[in-house]
This record gives structure tokens, sequence and C-alpha cells, in this order.
């Protein structure tokens, strides 16, 4: 494939629908309104631990204004999660029904004709609490003797796995022993052996908290029951397949009937995935009252109820050869889940994943725990599990060079896997470009001459990551249709989701490549359930590599029918006919063509009015099957065993940093991020998505964290959880390595999330390096970094 | 006490029946359905929130409605003039300055209140100025550039006026 | 949505009016200027007035001008304009540095000096919704009997966070107040009580006219000490002047209920001042970094604060 042939791709055409952007024309949750609409609002625990002995609605029922209150008793024994398998069944109800497990867990709900009147008549709720003793600490939540979080998790339906029809095994009853959730075991090679054979062993614990999403946009959703018994939903959200699944299931109404209307989502970044509560209790108050229900959540609710990124302790014992050369890593990962489980499992399964493609290390032995505490629970946070995973991995990479005085560079590209290298699950790196990632980072950040002359306070970092480019989730695939419209325009579906990623502007240019026509002539109708047929969801690192590659083949699909009608027409073979600039033209006489417009006219004049429409589907991963016979490939997320993904997103980052010997205080110099997505689509906004991930990185290691009092979140607003600002960003490099994926489309593989782990990873070994000294948890906290430039003082004398 | 208000909104006066207690945000996005302002804190904390008042950027969600009384509102549905854009709106387009785009109507107003004030700023005023408005997505870089290239079509603009 | 409490809204077109109004309310009134610091208390439930006396109409009360021997500034003057004025950066650099140091340069276009001044403490288990406080008893801020920092504490130790008064009181600054009573002038020293409950000596109904500064050629600088570089509150403020005769003060902001204020008329005296301000700072966990920490930076910040300035 010919890279510098594009016409479309490979160019940075502005959003297609920026008009709407930039005139608040854009419609976002927050914003519909519509008839009748009434407002929800949730009474939410005090307590991190208690038992509900009663609540008495009554006051508030009469309350002028107040159409319907709700209590956990009253929705019933309603399970969900994030993760639904036999193994481990849904633990958590829209609202608690005998307990609460963390604080701001809902308890009641109301539907009123204002927030006001909603708000008194949550006032008016009266609850009864049996505080229990509650446990914060996942370390503690683990010894005998600590509070039992979940009695025995018993389900009382199928599970959504077996509902999606893929396991043979039958849900059983989950017993959280030790409070732990779920547990991760990992093997390939022989841990013992590859300790044997190193020169030099070290073992090291980090400390991850969470980090908040801080989208823009705060939750909301508006649902509007009809009285045909179908469910209209408005959401702030990342695909709609998964949300639709499981309001259905809730609801106990059928699958078809909930349609997911499409909506700008302002912002998500992992955070507002999978189903909750509030998106359920929308729809139920709106079954119960007929009326549409809208609630958007305050942003302290948003940072005390919805999860943020995952709090992970990571393990890592390491053994390298005295070249630097790993030979063993044995990684234990506890994942302090707080009260539901939700998508531990994955995460802890993903820690594995998706460090594996960066280091060729013959003997690996991944293991971990998720363990429930009393605290809100957690999710992904663009790449789940990736940043806790790789600041670890590298920050102990850059020690074991200051132990054996190896050069940091050096012992990455020597530890680095090769293109062509099949992973021991069976992945195939058909594309990698980390090496050249590694490069060119070096040479614009100039590492040599950095390192070997270093300034005074300051310091030099670099890290590495890779990603997925979609996986195993419900439905397994994304399609798409393209539709040729008399006037010769195209009209595409997809079920994609908008919340940032310019997924209009992306998938027009892909079927305008193919059909090499103007991208002005292609619509794009995405994210709306009904309208688009199915689609994996862009929470999965897989927009582009799945539903791109499915609207491709949908493309060629049409392409294909359309040259049958063009050659016919026209009274030339297909081999001499080419599609250029919305024309289909021989390719030996450029006076004979027609025009789009006029192969439908064709289609009406000899084939009776047949309509083009093009259907393109693809599998995240194509050769795996669930139930072929006894044959299933599919990826074991406690074993690690089986196909995951088609291809992995690489970057590589360095940063030079300056410390305030005295203060602590960091500033970025520079950051340079180099990221292997194959081919970008739309070069500007891949440049786009690096500099976010980048300037997020930023905040993750300088300024964020969701802190925690006795499961209190003490920073739960703008002011007290701080992001970064435009006068917090330093020099920023964005560099888009040269690759090409060869089953993505046009050779695009995932983009972004890498940036963000590897840019972590980098500017904290850039202040470690500054301070001559380790520190083990983020984030880098300007208090901290003085304790470690005391620390280090001390070491001197 | 509810009272009747007359909003001078975008050029147009608009009647509304206003209580003390509701913020200049809750009427236009609830009463006058002008959605391109956002509520994103509530606090004024984030910014999003942020329309012209007399020409002054101000966070929306910390004044009273009734404070906004004989005062000129612009809202970012008032920028376009009919069927052109605003250089800002064009610029923040073609340097693709947004992503999800829920801080954008923000940051276009308080770019447009910097360059009405200073039509050559530096970038690091238009920094300054813009850094009470919170984006998550974009990391800015793109934002400043089209502030900047705002500001440059709106000098060639006056110039070729003042040619006239 | 956060939604603000009902209250009566007036807003007279003179400062009798706005006295009168006070007069009327009974005790149930506060006066609004910029609005960023009351409206967000109010949303938080922290401050539920009867009545909002509006003053922004008022005349005469935007303006920064010599009078006699002092330099005169408006209440209702933004800070914007403050940190825009040359006269200010020319006589009063501190006050210049601080005033551009403030908040982000989007509120200080609303914000306004009387207000940045009067604005109340804070404290981190203080400054949240009503909902998220029910998760601890009421606190001596609160009109309870504890706190919620320090268990068994007798006094509220929230901290004033404003970058202006340490600049303004480094400079020797007096308020000019309008009450019912009539006028009068009260070093600015003299409004700070040290009592986080009740952080200033004036009362609801007292509006602050002005602010005065006597006129005289001063260096110095403003120091802030925050998590970003825009946005935040100081986690410490540190404000010099110095006249020509090598007199002046160095303040901290942002080390208690009230900021710290130490003279100093030769460079030996100004010397030991990073000592005295360590010993006399006793933070609590009330803040983003750790009590510990914040000392250590007070000391670190003093010392480089005097060292451009006077060494």
């Amino acid at each position: 494939m010919n890279m510098n042939n594009f016409h479309y791709i490979r160019k940075s055409p502005r959003r297609t629908d920026g008009e709407l952007i930039v005139t608040g024309r854009a419609r976002y949750t927050v914003d519909i309104d519509l008839p009748g609409m009434l407002y929800a609002k949730i009474l939410k625990s005090p307590h991190a631990h208690a038992r509900i002995r009663s609540i008495n609605t009554g006051k508030a029922e009469e309350l002028e204004g107040a159409k319907a209150v709700v209590t956990g008793r009253d929705i019933g024994n309603r399970r969900f999660s994030f993760i639904d398998t036999p193994a481990y069944p849904a633990d958590q109800t829209p609202l608690a029904v005998d307990k609460v497990r963390f604080i701001g867990e809902g308890v009641a709900a109301v539907a009123a004709e204002s927030e006001k009147a909603a708000e008194k008549a949550l006032s008016l709720i009266e609850v009864d609490y049996e505080e229990l003793p509650a446990v914060f600490d996942p370390e503690e939540a683990m010894k005998e003797g600590a509070p039992i979080i979940h009695e025995e998790i018993t389900p009382n339906t199928t599970t959504a796995w077996e509902d999606f029809g893929i396991p043979r095994a039958k849900s059983r009853p989950y017993k959280a022993h030790h409070n732990i959730s779920n547990r991760v075991f990992i093997e390939h090679g022989d841990i013992d052996k590859g300790f044997r054979e190193a020169d030099y062993v070290r073992e090291d614990r980090f400390v991850i908290p969470s980090t908040a999403h801080a989208a823009l946009e705060p939750h909301a959703a508006v649902a509007d029951f009809q009285p045909t018994g179908k469910l209209d939903v408005w959401l702030s959200h990342m695909g709609f397949e998964h949300k639709r699944f499981w309001l259905a299931k809730l609801l106990g109404i059928p699958l078809s009937n909930v349609r997911i209307h499409k909506t700008y989502v302002g912002g998500a970044f992992g955070g507002k995935i999978s189903l909750f509560a509030y998106e359920f209790l929308a729809a139920y108050l709106s079954m119960l009252t007929r009326r549409p229900v809208k609630t958007i959540l305050t942003r302290e609710e948003v940072f005390t109820t919805c999860p943020s990124a995952r709090r992970m302790i990571v393990t890592l014992k390491t053994g390298v050869k005295k070249d630097g050369k790993i030979t063993a890593q044995h990684v234990r990962i506890i994942d302090d889940v707080g009260a539901y489980r939700r998508s531990s499992p994955t995460a802890l399964y993903l820690t594995h994943v998706f460090r594996n493609p960066i280091y060729d290390i013959p003997n690996i032995r991944h293991e971990g725990y998720g363990v429930y505490t009393n605290k809100i629970f957690t999710t992904a946070k663009r790449g789940h599990g990736l940043q806790q995973m790789i600041f670890a991995v590298e920050s102990q990479l850059d020690m074991i060079c200051d132990a054996l005085e190896l050069d940091r560079l050096e012992i990455r590209l020597k530890n680095l896997r090769k293109k062509g290298d099949v992973l021991p699950n069976g992945d195939t790196l058909r594309s990698y470009a980390l090496p050249a990632c590694l490069k060119t980072a070096a040479e614009r950040i100039d590492w040599r001459r950095k390192t070997s002359h270093k300034k005074p306070n300051r310091g030099l970092g670099i890290g590495t990551a890779s990603m997925f480019s979609g996986a195993h989730n419900f439905p397994f695939a994304s399609a798409a249709t393209v539709r040729l419209n008399h006037d010769g325009r195209v009209i595409l579906y997809t079920g994609q989701t908008e919340f940032g990623i310019g997924v209009e502007t992306v998938m027009a240019q892909i079927v305008a490549e193919v059909l090499r026509c103007p991208l002005k002539d292609i619509i794009v109708n995405a994210g709306d359930s009904e309208i688009s047929p199915h689609d994996i969801g862009n929470w999965l690192s897989a927009g582009m590599f799945v539903s791109g590659e499915a609207v491709k083949r949908a493309a060629v699909d049409l392409k294909t029918q359309m040259l049958r009608y063009a050659s016919e027409g026209l009274g030339i073979p297909d081999s001499d006919l080419e599609f250029e600039n919305g024309w289909i033209i021989s390719k030996s006489d450029d006076s004979r063509k027609c025009s789009f417009s006029d192969i439908s006219r064709y289609g009406i004049q000899m084939a009776g009015g047949d309509p083009l429409i093009g259907k393109g589907f693809t599998k995240c991963v194509p050769e795996v099957y669930f139930w072929k016979g006894r044959y299933n490939k599919t990826a074991s997320l406690t074993s690690g065993k089986g196909r995951f993904t088609e291809a992995y997103g690489l970057a590589a980052a360095m940063a030079e940093v300056e410390v305030d010997q005295e203060t602590g205080k960091v500033r970025v110099i520079h950051l340079v991020v180099a990221d292997d997505c194959g081919t970008p689509i739309n070069i500007k906004s891949v440049e786009g998505q690096i500099v976010s991930q980048a300037v997020m990185g930023i905040g993750d290691v300088l300024f964020e964290e969701v802190r925690f009092e006795k499961g209190a979140v003490l920073n739960p607003n703008f002011l007290e959880y701080p992001i970064p600002t435009a006068s917090d960003i330093p020099k920023i490099d964005s560099i888009i390595v040269d690759s090409y994926e060869p089953n993505g489309p046009f050779g695009a593989k995932e983009v972004g999330e890498t940036s963000r782990a590897a840019a972590i990873a980098a500017v904290a070994n850039a202040v470690c390096d500054a301070v001559g000294g380790r520190i083990f948890s983020l984030p880098f906290t300007t208090d901290r970094i003085k304790k470690a430039l005391v620390a280090r003082e001390k070491r001197k004398s | 006490m509810k009272r009747s208000m007359v909003f001078d909104v975008n050029g147009n006066k608009r009647e509304v029946l206003v209580s003390p207690n509701q913020t200049l945000l809750d009427v236009l996005r609830n009463q006058l359905h002008l959605t391109g302002v956002k509520e994103g804190c509530g606090l004024g904390e984030c910014g999003a929130c942020t329309v012209l008042l007399d020409g002054d950027p101000v966070k929306s969600c910390l004044i009273l409605a009734m404070e906004a009384e004989g005062k000129k509102i612009l809202t970012i549905e008032g920028l376009a003039q009919g069927r052109d854009l605003h250089p800002l709106q064009k610029t923040f387009m073609e340097h693709h300055a947004f992503q999800c785009g829920f801080c954008t109507p923000a940051m276009i107003l308080t770019a447009k209140a910097l360059l009405d004030r200073n039509p050559e700023p530096s970038r690091r005023e238009v920094t300054r100025l813009i850094s009470g408005n919170l984006c998550r997505c974009t990391g800015y870089k793109d934002i400043i550039e089209a502030v900047m290239r705002a500001g440059d079509a709106l000098r060639n603009k006056v110039n070729d006026d003042e040619h006239e | 949505m956060n939604l603000l409490p009902d209250f009566e809204y007036r807003r007279p077109k003179s400062l009798s009016g706005v006295l009168s109004a006070l007069e009327e309310s009974q005790g149930k009134a506060v006066l609004l200027a910029g609005g960023t610091d009351l409206i967000p208390r109010m949303k938080l439930g922290l401050e539920q007035p009867g009545w909002i006396i509006d003053i922004k109409d008022v005349e005469n009360l935007r303006f920064i001008t010599i009078e006699g021997e002092n330099l005169t500034i408006g209440t209702l003057t933004s800070v914007h304009t403050v940190a825009k004025n040359t006269l200010i950066k020319t006589y009063f650099p501190t006050l210049h540095e601080a005033a551009v140091a403030t908040a982000s340069e989007i509120i200080q276009i609303r914000g306004t000096i009387g207000g940045n001044l009067l604005q109340e403490t804070r404290c981190n288990r203080y400054n949240k919704s009503e909902t998220w406080r029910h998760a601890f008893p009421p606190c001596l801020k609160t009109g309870g009997k504890a706190c919620n920092v320090i268990k068994g504490a007798r006094t509220c130790r929230s901290v004033y966070c404003g970058d202006l008064a340490p600049a303004l009181l480094s400079l020797d600054a007096s308020v000019v107040v309008a009450t019912t009573q009539g006028e009068r002038e009260i070093p600015l020293n003299e409004i700070f009580t040290g009592n986080g409950t009740s952080p200033f000596s004036l009362n609801k109904t007292d509006l602050v006219k002005m602010l005065k500064i006597p006129l005289r050629k001063t260096r110095g600088r403003y120091k802030k000490f925050r998590l970003r570089e825009t946005i935040d509150y100081p986690i410490l403020g540190i404000a010099l002047s110095v006249d020509d005769a090598g007199r002046g003060y160095l303040v901290l902001g942002a080390c208690g209920p009230r900021p710290l204020k130490y003279g100093f008329s030769t460079p030996e005296e100004a010397a030991d001042i990073p000592r005295k301000a360590f010993e006399d700072m006793k933070p609590i966990d009330n803040m983003p970094l750790p009590p510990r920490y914040r000392k250590h930076l007070v000391r670190v910040f003093a010392e480089r604060v005097l060292g451009e300035i006077i060494f």
C-alpha cells in the first residue's frame, strides 16, 4: 500500500461538525429539554458502611411537586455490574437495599416538577441507619477480622455473559473471602528459573491513588418512557450497546425497546462506560410517572458517587542480567476496588496484557487481587490499569539502571520486542514502531547531550507504554452501512459515540478515501442505537481499529456495487475504471465518466430502482469463536490464556524537568511524546489526542489525587482537585512515528492512551532523576518531593 | 419574590419572570433556552459558564440574574452575525481548538473579550486570560493558537475596513 | 445545579440607600459586590442571608486617586484595574504583584478590592456542600462546638487566603468604613481578629468605602506559592514592602485566621524575621498541602523575598 497516495486520509481536514460546536448548537444530554419533564435527585448515604433499618418516604410523597419517590426495597434486588460473569456475578443494585457500602451510595430517589422540589423532597425522607464498622484500606480489609463488606453474592438471574451466549458454565454464588472480590493469575515461562538466571534482583512497591476524569460535562441522563412501551434515553456516555443491554435487563423490558439517542458528550475519558445507578433511576422513574425524567449530577456528586481511576498497589520483583536484559518479573497487584467489583477482573488482567507487548520478558508471573473497601468503586481512565502498571515498571527500570550503572535508553532498547513477535497468548505484533518512538523522542529532546551534561536541579526521564486496539465485549463486533443517495451523496450509519474524538470527520475520511469523493459529500449519522448498526463502543480503544474497519468494509461493499453499475452503464470493463473526485472515470479516456448520482439514476432506469447500500462489519479478533465445539480461543480474564486483540498502539515519552531544591516545586521544561498509531487518519486530530493525553498525564504526576478520609472524598470540586490549566502546560512535542498496521483500516490502530501512560512515567522518572531519589507514590506533590530531597541529603551525609 | 425583568441578550430584549435567587446561568439556559452556556461545576471553578456582561467575561453561575438587569449580555449564540461566523469561530475550527466542545463557547467568549480590549495580545496574555477556563480535552495548545490567529484576522479586517 | 436559598435583593443607587437598606434588613443583610466569594458560599449552604444588598450601582466607589498624602482606592475597584494601574505599579510593586497573582484574570475582572479583602476564611472541612458536611458534626465556624480538623480545638483556625491583604498590610494601609453612625478610618491590621469563626472586627452593616495607603515610593515583592500557576488560593503568600529609609513590613498570608505582620527598620531586624515567622506559624491540616511542609515554606520564602529586596 502506497502511503503517499492517500487523498483524504493522512490529512487534517477540520471537523465536519465544527459549526455546531462553535455556535453552541451541539446538544449534550444536559441540554435536552422535553415537555413535561421531571427532575430526579438521589438521596445519598452519609455513612461508609451501615444497615438500613427503615426508610420513611411518607412526607416526601406528600410534598407538592413530588411525583414519585422510590427506595431500594421498592426497586428490589436487581443486580448489575460492569463485568458480570458466572465466576464473578453482579454485586450492585441501583439503590442500596439492605445496607450501604460507601459514603454517597444512593438509598432513595425522587422525581419532581423542579430541582428545588426534588431537593426538598429528599430532605423529607427519613432513613434509620445502623452504622457498621467500616474498612478503608485494602490490606486491612484482607486481614482476619476485618468488616465483611459483601456477604455471599448469590445471583438471582443469569449473568450478562450468559445472556450474551458465551460461557457454558452456569453462574454460581461468590463468596468474598477476606473481602477479595476477584483474582488473577497469569504466568508464562518459569519464574523461578528466571530469577535464578538473574545477576541482580530487586523488589519495589508502588502506590497509585485514584485520579478523576474531571470531564467538563457532568454525568447526566434523560429518560422518556413512551406509551408504546419504548424507552428513549439520552446519556453522557461512551457507547450505547452496553448501556442499552443493562437498562433493558434491569427494567425488565425487551432490549429492542431501548433507544439511546445521539448526543454530544462533554468528555468521558473512561469515566462514563458502564451503567450507572442514576441512569437506571431516570428510566425507572420515567416508567413510573410516564413522564420524561432528567437527572444531572452536581460536580460534587460526580466526584463522590461516580467512579474515578483505579487505586492500585503494585509490587514488582524483577531480575536482570548485568547487561540489563530482564530475565524475570513477578508482579503482585492489589486493586482497591471500593464497594463494588465493577470492572476489576478486567483491569487486573489488562495490567498484564497492556504491558506485555513492550518488553520481551521470558518469565512472568502476574497475580493480583481485587479487594472490597468501603469507598466509591473505580473504573478505567484512558487505559484500564495501564498508567498504574507503567508507572511501576518504568520507575523500577530506572532504579535498576541506577544500581547497575546502565544507560536508561539502552536498557529499554535492549529489552524491547520486535515487529512480528507473537506474544505468549497468541497475539501478533504486526506493527511495532516502539524503537522508532524511543529514538525519535530521544533525538527531539536531545537525550544524549542533556543526560551527559546534566544541568543542576534538572532531570530527564523516559516512559514507554502500549495499548490494545479493541477487545472482547458485547457485541464483540462493529458494523456499518453506507447508502448512496439520489443526489450522489452518501450517508454513513455507524454506532460510534462523539465525546471529542471527531468521529464523524474521521469516519467520513475513511469513506471518502474508499470512494474517492469529497468529504462534504459524506453525511455521517452516528450514535443512535436504533438507526446505527452494532457498535463495539468507543470505550475499548476500538473506535478506529474495529469500527473504522467496519466503516471501510461498508464503503468497499458500496463501491463494488457502484462499479458494477458504472461498468455496465458506460460499457467499460471494471479494470479500466477508477473513482476520482466524486466521479467514476475511464482510465484510458477521461471523457467517459459518470457521477455518483448517475449511478443512482442508472439503478432506476436499468434495474427498476435497486437501491445501493453497502454493508460491512468486523469483529475485534476475527479468529475467536466461543462455541466452536469445545474450542475456545478467547482470552480468559483469570489465566490470561487466549487471544486478546489484533493490534497494539505504542508510545514512548521523554521529559525534562527542573526541581526547586528548597520547595520541591517542579517545572516541566519539555515533554516529547512519540506515538505509534499506525496510519494517522486525521493528523491534526491525532496530534490533538497526543497533547491531550500528555497534559492529562502531567496532572496525574504533579497535582491529581482523589483523596479520602474514612471513606469521604476530601476534594470533590475543581478547586481542591486541580486539573492543569493553560498556564500549567510546558513545551510539548507530539510526534507520529512512521508505522503501518496491516489489519487496521488503511493501516490505523489505537492512538493516545499510550501517550498519557508514557508521559506519566517520563515525567515521574525525570523528577526522580532531578531529585536523586525515588518517590514510590503518585502524585509527586511538592511536599513529597521535598521529603525525597531531604532523604537524599541525609544519605549523602 | 418573582418579578418581571427585561434582559438585553445578544442584542434582543427578552422579558422573563425571575426570582432573586436565580443565577444568570439558570435564566439563560432554562428560561431563555440559550443552552450554549454550560454548567460545569456551579461554583465558579471551571469557567464553562462564561458569558460577556458589558464586554467583560464573567462566570454566570456566580451572578444573580437580577444583577444583569440593564447590562448587555452576550452568549455564544449571539456571536455570529447572521450567516457570518466571528473570526474566533473560524479559527477555532481551522486549528482544531476543541474536542468534546463543552468548554468551547466559554473559551471563545473569553477570547473575544480579550481581543476586543487588546487586538494584538502576546501569547502570554492569551494564555493568562484563558487560564480561568478549564479544558480537559485539548491540552490548550491549539486553543492558544486559534486565538492568536483570530487576532491576526481581526486586525486585517480592521485594516481593510479602514482602507475603504 | 447548586441551588441558592431564598432572599430579598436590593440594588440601591447611593451610599445612603445602602445604609438605610442595611438598617431596614435588621441584621439579616450581606453586601454583594463581585460575588465571587459570597455566591459560592451561599451555594454551599455556608451563608444564608435574608437580604442581599448589591452595592455595584453606588457612585464614587470605583477610583484610584491621590488624595493628600495618600493613594486612595475605591472599594468597588476591580482587582484587574488595580493590577493594571501604573501608579500602583510604580509606588507599591507589592500590591501590583498581589493583584496580578490573585485567582485568575477572569476573576480579577469581576472581583473588587473590597470584596477580596473581606473574603471569608477557608478550611477543607468547611468549604464544602451541606450534604458533604453532614458526615461530620457542625464545626466552630458553622455554629457547632467541635473542630473537624483538630480534635478538641477551642478556637477556629480556618485560613485567611486573600492575596491583597498581606500586600496592603505591608504598605500600612487603612480602611475607611461607612456605617449608619458615620464614617471612621481603621488601620487595616485592626480589622482582622485572628479568630476563624469571625475573622473580621467589622460589623455586617459596615461598608468598607475605600483603602488609603500612605503615598511613598516602596520596593517590594509578593510571593505566592500555590499548586497551579493560576486560579488557586495561596498555600502561602508573603508580602514585603520597604521604603527608601529601609523601613518596612513582611506579612504572611494563608498562614492562619489572619495575616501575620512583622515590622523592621534595619536589615538586621529584617534578617531575623524568617526565624520568627517560622516559630509563629502554627498551621493545621486544613489546606491542600501538609502543615509541616507549609511551615518549612515560610522560612524558605521569607528568606528568598528578603534576599531579593533587601540583601
